[in-house]
């Protein structure tokens, strides 16, 4: 590429994708309401201002003028017109680069922190939503919200978290993925771009829920009780929508560079274990995501044509759509924890400086989490009613999810035997996951049979043992992950005092928010519910669960601190402080812009610390060393 | 690889486990039994807590133990032992767990058993229906359960060591019928009818709460649930029949099914909606400063247009709108009729 075809970056603000996206998504919302009322009006329907189909017409406008105003179609509209297209591997290396970051930018680098920032970010709303109906549920009686307040921040809460989940896997997969594999960038760079883009507004729609009168139906938006909730709820269901679009555009792209990008010499079983996490989670996103979409189009389509597919009256039938929703809804989980357990096993060698144990039973029973997880959806039906037949596959497909996450537990422990283990803050995470994640696991047989989940379904058990696994299978190794390449990203050091702190409050807070959920679900306390009797004497637990979020969000802000201060002045960081063999910290921090200038190749096993002479890169040619 | 190390944390794992063990054996984590059925869900719950049990002290034990014992020591600059599997432990450690969870789910499958009763078991009938906020219970006549006539309630009464057969419905969105001290629940959906068997074993005064969200009051949707004797059951039921019977309590009964009295109560207690005793002919000041003398007219249009007029201090917005759809005319004045009968003088005369 010749340097005209740069693509000039300027720094005005006006000038930035995020600000013209914003106010083209505005612009276009009122296009989409205009657009429908000019329907209504074409077929005579009256009223003509029906607020439901107009706002949901001005959302789904609003999703494309994003993406138009940022700049996502400028390339290809180019192309389509026979212009000049820039090359998307170019972007001009003398100007300023902040404004990348707020910028359609094809680079996976850009994109992985673009994904990770607005993950962080949306976590903080997250977290707001549930101090917010914590604090209320403190004490039995109605403090400061209403009932429908409640509903909805739970609601948001849940689907808010989810979000962020898929938006952090996204922002590990990106940065990592390309790096690890020894690849310049993502197979598709302007549709990875484009799955960032597409998430923004997905989930600035869900946000807008909140406005929009909010929603009672929980995250999981069940039927009838979705199809007559207030307008918010189409505004969920839209974003939702919009963000597994985003989730299965990543998930090919991500496909693909596994497939098809790999370093001379890396084969199948030299692949960081990291990348056999996406792999799995891959293949979850691209078959799985469709199914909530599906469920969640059809109640769009039941509320704004009157389609009657889940009112038995119009011959439609509820538990089609639970049925729909939880075939991708609960492989979804094993999207959110099996990065997550990849970044445990990635990061366990660095810190005991040994191999990781079993490596092929580890990165096998990734995959085989992700098939058996298509094959369980019905534990979360239980209580409608399933035939004997049915009831006792999904007890044995639940119970079968157990064996490959003990072997990943158990290749955890040896390979820290014999070890020489070092307890800097990433590698903190990473041990807090491991314990929080094994009580995750413990408590989660119990739902597996169908006469103890009858009595423990839809109880604070349920909420303890989710909440258990997605803070140990997604959220500390998240945070791992964030402080062990914090310094490839930035090339400065975090601080690690600030770091600790933030585990110790966190890893402490949590346990405090969960065992007291624990104690009272098996009482009987309800899931979901904006009060409780005061004479069940739940009050006290519930007052300790909620001193214990207030101490997760006050570690976040250390957090928040200990990044925004070490991006602007950390030390600079050594170039591979961990000493990692990993091929991301065989070059310079940050990376170049095509990551490897020099060719790397592999030559090795990636996890074989404490060998001699056994490495597993080498710069150079492909030729001849490769064996 | 010095295979004593492993020594140490194997006996720690079973001195740590043993106890534990034992103790989610013997002590129930779940709260006062009350039915024949929940007797099998508390043995699972113990078994599986038992075996989980065991599982944490082992990855604990030997996880704590690693931390301590294989710590990197101040000045150490050497890597850690190089070996990466062990074909037999891997089986060992993948096949063990599996009998395992297989054998938890056969046990599981053996005794779904319990969610049904033996062939030619006599039960009880009684269908449960559920409504955004409350429920009603309706016996159909069996007469030799000593239900000589069917009976609607809002409050469940079992008799003690009954087998009943429980049908659940639901009027509106999906609710879930659970009386946690019976253990076990079904889901009231739209469209179907799910059922639930259960034997209340002890008497007590239990409630029933709904178990999936269903909206705003979600929180509140809890009735009272008593088991009785089966005289006192009798009793109970003869009772409402004679309510039901009392042409002038005969809008009680109307009320009762169409669950207007979750929201009104006939004796003055503050409930979501206005109470309605002393309500007829008295002075009804609205939200808009309005003010009204409430006659039939009034009654009928609060039962027909709920949020046409509202009083002040309640919210709109609560009460459904389609009372006009599913109750007949002949219905709505018979609870006009029996509100007519719960205004202060005739109550005052009454006493």
């Amino acid at each position: 590429m010749s340097g005209d075809t740069h693509k000039v970056v300027s720094t005005s603000f006006w000038s930035l994708g995020l600000v013209r996206g914003l106010i083209g998504g505005v612009i276009a919302w009122f296009v989409g309401m205009a657009f429908v009322m000019g329907g209504r009006v074409l077929f005579g329907l009256d009223p003509v201002f029906s607020a439901e189909p107009v706002f949901v017409g001005g959302g789904v406008f609003f999703v494309l003028g994003v993406l138009i105003g940022a700049g996502a179609f400028t390339d290809w509209f180019s192309w389509a017109r026979g212009g000049p297209v820039g090359d998307p591997d170019h972007p001009d290396p003398d100007g300023p680069q902040w404004p990348r970051y707020f910028n359609f930018d094809a680079s996976h680098k850009v994109i992985g922190i673009q994904y990770t920032v607005t993950s962080v970010l949306t976590m903080f709303l997250g977290g707001i939503f549930a101090l917010t109906f914590r604090t209320e549920l403190a004490q039995p009686g109605m403090q400061f919200l209403s009932q429908d307040g409640y509903n909805t921040l739970m609601s948001l809460h849940g689907i808010v978290m989810i979000a962020a989940i898929l938006l952090g896997v996204a922002g590990m997969a990106n940065y990592l993925i390309p790096l690890q594999l020894g690849a310049h960038d993502m197979a598709f760079p302007r549709l990875n771009a484009l799955s960032y883009w597409l998430a923004l507004p997905g989930v600035i729609l869900v946000a807008l829920a909140l406005p929009f009168g909010g929603f009672d139906t929980g995250w999981t938006g069940y039927p009838p009780l979705g199809t007559v909730a207030p307008l918010g709820v189409q505004f969920f269901y839209l974003g939702v929508w919009v963000v597994g679009l985003s989730s299965i555009l990543g998930s090919a792209n991500f496909l693909t560079t596994i497939f098809r990008m790999r370093a001379p010499g890396m084969t199948w079983f030299r692949m960081p274990i990291f990348v056999w996490g996406m792999l799995a989670t891959s293949l979850i996103s691209l078959f799985g995501t469709q199914f909530i979409g599906m469920a969640f189009l059809m109640v769009m389509l039941e509320r704004l044509l009157g389609m009657g597919l889940f009112t038995p009256e119009s011959g439609g039938d509820p538990l089609l759509f639970q049925h729909i929703f939880w075939f991708y809804s609960h492989p979804a989980v094993y999207v959110f924890i099996l990065p997550g357990l990849g970044v445990i096993s990635e990061l366990l060698p660095v810190f005991c400086r040994k191999p990781l144990f079993g490596y092929r039973w580890v990165a096998l029973s990734s995959m085989f989490i992700a098939i058996v997880g298509f094959l369980v959806w019905a534990h979360h039906m239980f209580a409608v009613g399933l035939s004997i037949p049915l009831t006792t596959f999904f007890m044995v497909t639940t119970m079968l999810v157990a064996v490959p996450t003990g072997v990943k537990f158990f290749s955890w422990l040896a390979t820290m035997w014999e070890g020489k283990i070092t307890f800097q803050t990433p590698m903190l995470f990473v041990l807090g996951a491991f314990l929080i994640f094994l009580m995750g696991g413990l408590s989660g047989p119990q739902n597996a049979l169908l006469v103890t989940d009858l009595y423990l379904h839809e109880t604070y058990w349920v909420v303890a043992h989710f909440h258990h696994t997605m803070f140990g299978g997604f959220v500390f190794p998240f945070m791992a992950a964030i402080y062990f390449w914090f310094p490839k990203a930035t090339g400065r050091m975090y601080n690690e005092t600030l770091g600790k702190l933030h585990f110790w409050l966190m890893f402490v807070g949590f346990f405090v928010v969960t065992t007291p959920m624990f104690r009272i679900g098996l009482l009987g306390m309800r899931r979901r519910i904006s009060d409780y009797d005061a004479a069940l004497g739940f009050g006290a637990h519930q007052t300790v669960t909620t001193l214990g979020a207030w101490v997760i969000g006050f570690s976040l802000l250390i957090f928040a601190y200990n990044i925004v201060r070490s991006v602007r002045s950390g030390e600079t960081a050594p170039e591979n402080p961990w000493s990692s063999r990993s091929l991301e910290w065989q070059i310079s921090s940050p990376p170049p812009e095509l990551n490897y200038e020099d060719p790397i190749i592999v030559v090795g096993d990636p996890y074989d610390y404490g060998l001699e002479d056994a490495p597993y890169t080498a710069f150079g040619s492909a030729t001849g060393e490769a064996s | 690889m010095n295979k004593r190390k492993l020594i140490g944390p194997t006996i720690w794992t079973l001195i740590i486990a043993a106890p534990l063990m034992l103790y989610f054996w013997n002590y129930d984590t779940t709260p006062e039994l009350a039915s024949v059925q929940g007797e099998t869900v508390d043995w699972l719950l113990r078994l599986e807590f038992t075996i989980a049990a065991f599982f944490f002290a082992l990855c604990v034990v030997f996880f704590c133990y690693a931390l301590f014992a294989f710590r990197r020591r101040t000045g150490d600059k050497g890597e850690g032992l190089h070996f990466h599997s062990n074909t037999a432990l891997e089986i060992a450690w993948t096949f063990i767990p599996l009998v395992i969870v297989l054998s938890i789910a056969f046990l599981g499958f053996q005794n779904l058993s319990v969610l049904g009763f033996e062939e030619g078991t006599e039960t009880m009938e009684i269908e449960v229906t559920g409504f955004q906020w409350a429920w009603r219970f309706h016996y159909p006549e069996q007469p030799e359960m000593g239900i000589s006539q069917a009976i609607t309630t809002t409050e469940l009464y079992l008799p003690i060591d009954q087998p009943i057969h429980f049908t659940t419905h639901t009027d509106d969105v999906i609710h879930s019928f659970w009386i946690p001290e019976l253990r076990t629940k079904a889901d009231a959906i739209p469209g179907r009818i799910n059922e639930l068997n259960l034997t209340p074993s002890v008497l007590g005064s239990y409630e029933v709460r709904c178990a999936e969200l269903c909206g705003t009051d979600h929180a509140g949707m809890i009735s009272p649930a008593e088991v009785v004797e089966q005289n006192d059951f009798v009793a109970w039921v003869d009772n409402e029949i004679a309510i039901a019977n009392d042409p002038s309590l005969k809008g009680l009964a109307v009320a009762k099914q169409y669950g207007c009295i979750g929201c009104h109560s006939p004796d003055g207690t503050e409930l979501a909606g206005p109470t309605w005793q002393g309500l007829y002919e008295s002075e009804r000041v609205f939200d808009d400063g309005t003010e009204v003398i409430a006659d039939d007219d009034y009654l009928r249009d609060s039962i027909l247009y709920p949020n046409e007029q509202i009083v002040e201090g309640y919210a709109a917005n609560i009460m459904p709108m389609d009372f006009g759809e599913r109750m007949t005319p002949e219905e709505i004045e018979e609870v006009i009729l029996y509100i007519h009968g719960l205004s202060g003088e005739q109550s005052e005369a009454g006493e």
